[in-house]
This record gives C-alpha cells, structure tokens and sequence, in this order.
C-alpha cells in the first residue's frame, strides 16, 4: 500500500500539472458525504455500483475515459464545486487505483472539471460498456 | 571429546552455582506476565486508526445523539446494537451518511445510517429525527429511501447509526 501511495505521489508531482495539491482531510470527508453510500468505504460499490478498488485508474488511460469519470452522474450532478470535486476524484484515484494507476497520473483541475461536468451523460451505462471494451484492448 | 567433557563440566557447574531454580522460575514468570501486558500499554492503543468519540446517552432511546437523521426503527430495541445488525439480518452496504453532532465533545461525526434487511419491520422503538434530510430528488440525502435495495432482500427490518469519522470544518 505504502508502495502505491508512494508512484502515485512520484507520478502527481512529475505532472507538473496546475493541480492544486489534495486536502485529504477535506477529501475524504467529501467522499464519505456524497460517494461513498453506495460506493461503500472500500471502494468496491455493490451490485449495480461499480468497483473502483483496483480499476479506476483504467479510465484514465485514454480521453474518453477521463472525460467519463467526470460526466457520470455521480461528479457531474454533484454539489460540489469544481475544485472539490477535481480534489475528491484525485483523492479516489490516488485511494483506489491501486495497480490500475498510470505512469503518468495527470490530475483533474478545477478547470478541467468545469468544462467536463457541463456536458454530463443522459444514458451512463451503454456508454460504460463502450468504454469498458476499450479498457479491455488496453494492454493494463 | 576430553575437551568438550571439560568445557561442559565447566559452564554446567558456573551455572549451578551462579544460578538457582527459583531464579529461572521467577525470571519466567516475569517474562511470560510482562509480554502478556505490552498490549495493554497505551502505545498500541494509540496506533489503533478509529479512536471512537467519546459517549453519553441511551442507544435505545431515539434522544441518543447518533440518531439525529434516523428514519425507522433502533436496532438497538430489536436485537442488535446502534452499529450492528440482530441475528437473522443483513447490513445493508449500501446506505445514506450524515453528521451529528456529539454532545460531549461538540464535534460533529460522519454517521452511515446502514438498515439491516431481510425480516418484517421490527416495529420497536420508531425513530423519527430527520435532521438534514432532503427529498427524493437529492436522493443521496433521503432517509425516504429504502436502503436494503443493495441487500440480498429488500426488506427493512432495522437501523443502524455508525460512526465512519469525523466531520471536516469547512
């Protein structure tokens, strides 16, 4: 675990991205409040809630993907504004992703998210099931 | 062999008379008394990650500071506990969080209110406090909703109030 936190930080700082850094106390409790009821503490969802533990970090091996986990309902319907909700899935990343983290973990942004939450998905699960495919011909 | 004859013989006898029985015996005792007592010490239990608030008031009474969002009925009155399910019932792991505040320490804690599903309604000790709770479009925040849907069975019986950590100060 320590091992994972520790290419997870190597591969924030070696973004160089305009991120603002993660207030995990913040984070956390953001997630606890609004993610985590049916995502559960583990990260591991339930029956029609999807894994996180393990696989999120999939999503942010092509655009598309990127783009998704922001436009699900869950971050795009959210109260949070941009810059907690950029914090919260940085934080679920850096948490979940485990072996599923790229080399080079590019952080969400406040204005990243702004942009990808204006365009949130209508019909989500077809569109996972596309994306999922994706992820499959990935060598991961 | 003469030499370890002698060198036996030798360390055998400096045991014998720099030693007795009673000194191993006690030497043992301290050894076996002493381990036992090392997880008593408040190291370890300072390394132990949840450190539960302080506490003050009935579990069964719907006044208990955890329940300031509960919706249905105490597990505590139907043969479980504010934070585990009665025999014969399921925690559902899906489920909606809120925060109480402890009236103890004035802090507020993140509360996850899991139901416990798969009996008939238990029927004692209804609880209806509802602070913080939101109509159905803000689903995530509405205690209306029936939470055994990510059970095996969907049938409420009970809920629980756990404490999931502290609340952050924004």
């Amino acid at each position: 675990m320590i091992k994972l936190w520790g290419v997870g930080l190597i591969a924030f700082i070696s973004a160089g991205s305009a991120a603002e850094p993660i207030n995990h106390a913040r984070a956390k409790f953001n997630y606890q409040m609004l993610c985590m009821g049916c995502h559960t503490p583990a990260g591991i969802g339930n029956g029609h809630v999807p894994t996180m533990k393990g696989f999120i970090g999939n999503f942010l091996k092509f655009q598309e993907g990127r783009e998704y986990l922001v436009r699900v309902p869950g971050s795009a319907n959210s109260t949070l504004n941009d810059a907690h909700l950029a914090e919260v899935l940085n934080w679920m990343i850096l948490n979940y992703a485990e072996a599923s983290l790229p080399e080079k973990m590019q952080p969400y942004t406040a204005d990243e998210v702004s942009s990808l939450r204006s365009k949130p998905f209508f019909e989500v699960t077809q569109y996972r099931k596309k994306l999922l495919k994706k992820i499959d011909l990935i060598d991961h | 062999m003469k030499f370890f004859d002698r060198f036996f013989e030798k360390s055998a006898r400096t045991a014998a008379q720099k030693s007795n029985r009673r000194g191993f015996i006690r030497g043992l005792g301290t050894a076996l008394v002493g381990g036992a007592s090392i997880p008593l010490l408040p190291v370890a239990r300072a390394a132990e990650p949840v450190k539960a608030p302080q506490d003050a008031g009935d579990p069964s009474s719907c006044d208990y500071w955890r329940y300031c969002a509960v919706d249905g009925f105490l597990c505590e009155c139907c043969g479980g506990s504010y934070n585990s399910c009665p025999p014969g019932t399921e925690m559902s792991t899906i489920t909606w969080i809120g925060t109480c505040r402890n009236p103890v320490d004035g802090r507020n804690y993140v509360i996850s209110y899991n139901d416990c599903c798969g009996k008939t309604q238990c029927a004692n000790c209804l609880c209806q406090r509802d602070e913080g709770d939101r109509p159905l479009y803000r689903s995530d925040k509405s205690n209306d909703i029936n939470w055994c849907l990510g059970s095996t069975s969907s049938v409420y019986h009970c809920s629980t109030a756990i404490v999931v950590g502290l609340a952050f100060d924004q």
